[in-house]
């Protein structure tokens, strides 16, 4: 080794060469790795105190500083019993796998968010790997004492009546929800008031044209283009969904023909197969009329744009309103320089166009609380787990909670922040409309034709000639979609059967469990009234008068 | 000492001594195969029930409760197969040729009867009448079991689900005469719920429709978190198909009090308007605090 100028290197000199450099930062690398590892198992995994692990996908601007809030008051509170909880945030890109591995290895942490892997959502393997808590759900929640829901059991405290942890086809509680949300515009106030002279949210569908029309025309005059409403694939559907029912409620008393309430997917479809539903009623193409004039008011090519691209434009103020969750109010209100209102989806006034054709607004009664949080079936300490499950949902936590992440609360009573208030839910208005939610190829055609629509590729008769087509088609059409119905409600019959045989093998054979022969009742008449999946084929039969096809 | 005297001496030593090993060895299995089948591990129970029926002795009760358990395993393991349901089949008459008495026997025929009506594979053929026939056995046999409702139930449903006017009025006629003779049926409600569903549809006979909706809500619905369905369906027959105005007016009123989550509340405001009935208020968001304000204000 030599420097530049011929001269051998001696002593420690030898060692300084960029060669060397590599190998120095190789090395503290690794030992940054090393500890950062040590450090994480010795917090995650000390032998000598309770540790409880709770994993979540919510990577959300200020989720994780609030769980961490309640964590630490509970660790605070529970210090003398050598409990501690850790929370393990995971992204959603990996936490799929990363759930299932760990499930299926005996190593999943004691309370996991659940519904986004398979085997935290299927009936199967959810009753494998958690453990349902309906026993504890009908008690009164200790760590509400002294609060007004003192006496109220536990489940009834949740706003929805803890039905966002419930499971159906298992007929228990199973999981501790966390999260509730809705639905909202936010709006940028100073840029609507500059434009339109006021900066009171638009109450109406046509003043909300009004508002994005001067919203162009001030940014015309400033010699930019300021885009009304930051659309993105993302959030297409918000409008689609929010402008579904108020247009489409009417049809309730023709389609659902089991009076349950609903109009399903199959009601819809067997609907415009008989002629009952068109897509030239004036409610169905005025739906879609309405739908297509907020997008033309989106920022061009707004089907190439993700979630993030598009609050990009609205927190940079390219782009006066967006449309999203209650979930996205605090990365937003934290990253945008001015005020950010919130409206809720106006609906056309007395006297604006399509004012007719709308029965009236749609309610949020049915929202369900979500992110769940499952207790491990061989986690070591479930105790304490479900003891933390009550201390994060009770009325004072839940409250911290949802104020340090300004989301909304899932427990009744407890307060979100006069910013999330507007993001409250509406119980007044319809609760259906058209569905098409279940519809297979059918559902997936329209919404391709529909995204052609909404761009300007294809006129509204063109769509609707060419989703009717879709409908009627024979091999692809409404009937694949009733007869899959039919094949899945025999296979579900099937799948109840299991349950059912599990439930009676264990009255025999296992010790008593009060909850049981409800469970097995409730269960039985599920399975007995769905009749085997007779009765969509009997409807098909009935309606068109020839048996249901096979595909 | 005669060497075979010897012999049979150690031999009845060896099996004195390691009985109780074996009894204890079975016990295991039988307690782990039941852990395993509680979290749908069939496969594993399945191994595990018939290492304890090798190992019982015939005719015990660890011996029916592990042939029983073993062919239930093999019955719900997912995915079926032709031998699977074979070995589910023979276990099952098995245990009945042998042990016709024993307390798995009324589930073992059940069972027996489920195979026939359900099939594994899309367009398996049901065998109702074959299931019928099971099904009847059940209630012949051991008629004073709650399991002879429940078989009832499925001889209804295997007349209802043919969607057959004439055989969906025999299925009903089943199930009110079972009523009428079985006035304390732990099943009551499931039956009178379903011939509710039944008289709705294929029957079109929405008067017997509201009475059979309105005795099981009586009983009790089994629709746990979801019986404003049968609010609404009681509400909306009684308001438009048969004019009780009263069952109506109660039923709407119930839905906006009692299942204001359902999505129905403000429909069932509208239509007690209608009707001219006083109208509750929706307090959805605030249940939880109104329910605690009632349980202060009850003594």
């Amino acid at each position: 080794m030599s420097d530049p100028g011929g001269e051998q290197r001696t002593g420690w000199r030898r060692w300084c060469n960029t060669s060397m450099l590599g190998v120095a930062l190789l090395v503290a690398a690794i030992a940054v790795s090393l500890t950062r590892v040590l450090v994480i198992r010795d917090k995650l995994f000390a032998t000598d105190k309770v540790i409880i692990r709770v994993a979540h996908w919510q990577l959300e601007m200020g989720f994780r500083d609030a769980l961490q809030a309640v964590i630490d008051r509970y660790n605070e509170l529970h210090a003398k019993d050598n409990v501690m909880v850790v929370q393990m945030a995971v992204t959603e890109k990996v936490y799929k796998q990363w759930l299932n591995v760990h499930l299926i290895s005996g190593t999943a942490p004691d309370l996991s968010e659940v519904g986004m892997s398979k085997y935290s959502n299927d009936a199967r393997y959810v009753t494998r790997y958690y453990v349902p808590i309906t026993e504890f759900v009908s008690s009164p929640n200790p760590y509400n004492k002294g609060t007004p829901l003192e006496d109220v059991p536990w489940r009834e405290t949740f706003i929805d009546g803890m039905r966002g942890g419930y499971r159906d086809d298992l007929q228990d509680y199973f999981f501790t929800p966390t999260i509730f949300g809705s639905v909202r515009i936010f709006y940028n106030t100073r840029m609507l008031e500059e434009a339109t002279g006021t900066n009171a949210p638009p109450r109406t569908l046509g003043g909300l044209f009004n508002a994005c029309a001067a919203l162009r025309e001030y940014g015309r005059a400033k010699g930019r283009e300021l885009i009304p409403i930051a659309g993105s694939k993302y959030s297409r559907t918000f409008f689609v969904d929010k402008y579904r029912i108020p247009f489409t409620a009417w049809y309730e008393s023709v389609l659902d023909a089991d009076l349950d309430g609903t109009i399903s997917t199959l009601d819809t479809l067997a609907g415009f197969l008989r002629g009952a539903v068109s897509f030239n009623d004036p409610p169905v193409r005025a739906w879609y009329e309405c739908v297509k004039a907020i997008c033309d008011e989106f920022s061009k090519g707004f089907m190439a744009m993700e979630r993030d691209q598009a609050a990009f434009l609205f927190v940079q103020g390219k782009a006066a309103m967006i449309a999203s969750g209650s979930w996205d109010a605090e990365s937003l209100f934290r990253q945008a320089s001015f005020q950010v209102g919130v409206m809720d989806f106006p609906l056309p006034g007395p006297g604006e166009r399509w004012h007719n054709e709308v029965k009236g607004r749609v309610n949020e009664a049915t929202s369900n609380t979500g992110g769940g949080l499952g207790l491990y079936k061989y986690s070591a300490h479930k105790e304490w787990a479900l003891d933390f499950c009550r201390f994060l949902t009770s009325l004072a936590h839940n409250e911290l909670f949802s104020q340090t992440a300004n989301w909304l609360p899932v427990i009744a009573g407890a307060k979100p922040t006069p910013q999330l208030e507007p993001f409250m839910p509406n119980p007044v208005g319809y609760s259906t409309g058209l569905e098409y939610k279940d519809g297979g190829r059918v559902r997936t055609f329209m919404e391709g034709q529909l995204w052609r629509y909404l761009q300007d590729e294809i006129t509204y008769d063109e769509f609707a000639r060419l989703v009717m087509r879709e409908i009627r088609d024979a091999r692809f059409g409404a009937e694949r979609v009733w007869a899959d119905e039919y094949e899945n409600a025999v296979r579900a019959s099937r799948e109840t059967d299991r349950l059912l045989a599990v439930q009676s093998t264990l009255a025999l054979m296992a010790p008593p469990d009060p909850d049981l022969p409800g469970k097995y009742r409730r269960l039985l008449l599920q399975q007995v009234g769905g009749n085997n999946g007779e009765g969509l084929r009997y409807r098909f039969e009935q309606q068109e008068g020839r048996p249901l096809p096979t595909f | 000492m005669n060497t075979g005297i010897l012999q049979a001496a150690i031999a009845a030593w060896m099996v004195l001594a390691t009985a109780p090993c074996a009894a204890a060895r079975v016990s295991n299995d039988l307690a782990a195969a039941v852990g395993e089948m509680a979290g749908f591990g069939f496969g594993e129970a399945h191994e595990l029930f018939d290492h304890a029926l090798r190992h019982a002795a015939p005719g015990t009760p660890a011996w029916q409760q592990a042939i029983f358990g073993k062919a239930v395993c093999a019955h719900q393991f997912s995915p079926s197969s032709q031998r699977l349901i074979e070995e589910a089949d023979t276990l099952y008459r098995q245990l009945l040729a042998e042990c016709p008495d024993s307390p798995y026997a009324p589930r073992a025929t059940m069972h027996l009867g489920r195979m026939r009506e359900l099939g594994d594979y899309y367009g398996d053929a049901p065998d109702l009448a074959g299931a019928r026939v099971l099904y009847q056995q059940v209630i012949d046999r051991w008629p004073t079991q709650d399991i002879a409702g429940e078989a009832l139930l499925r001889i209804a449903g295997t007349f209802i689900q043919t969607y057959d006017a004439t055989q969906a009025v025999h299925g009903v006629s089943l199930l009110e005469s079972w009523l009428r003779t079985h006035p304390g049926e732990p099943l009551a409600a499931a039956m009178w719920q379903y011939m509710g569903g039944a008289y709705l549809n294929p029957l079109n006979n929405h008067a017997r429709a509201l009475d059979c909706y309105l005795e099981a809500d009586r009983h009790g619905l089994l629709v746990l978190g979801k019986e404003w369905v049968v609010y609404w369906r009681i509400a909306t027959i009684a308001d438009h198909f048969v004019t009780n105005r009263d069952v109506a007016v109660a039923y709407y009123s119930r839905i906006i009090t009692e299942t204001p989550n359902s999505g129905k509340a403000y429909e069932s405001q509208l239509a007690l308007e209608r009707l001219g009935a006083p109208v509750p208020p929706i307090t959805l968001y605030t249940r939880g605090a109104r329910d605690a304000a009632r349980a202060k204000e009850t003594p």
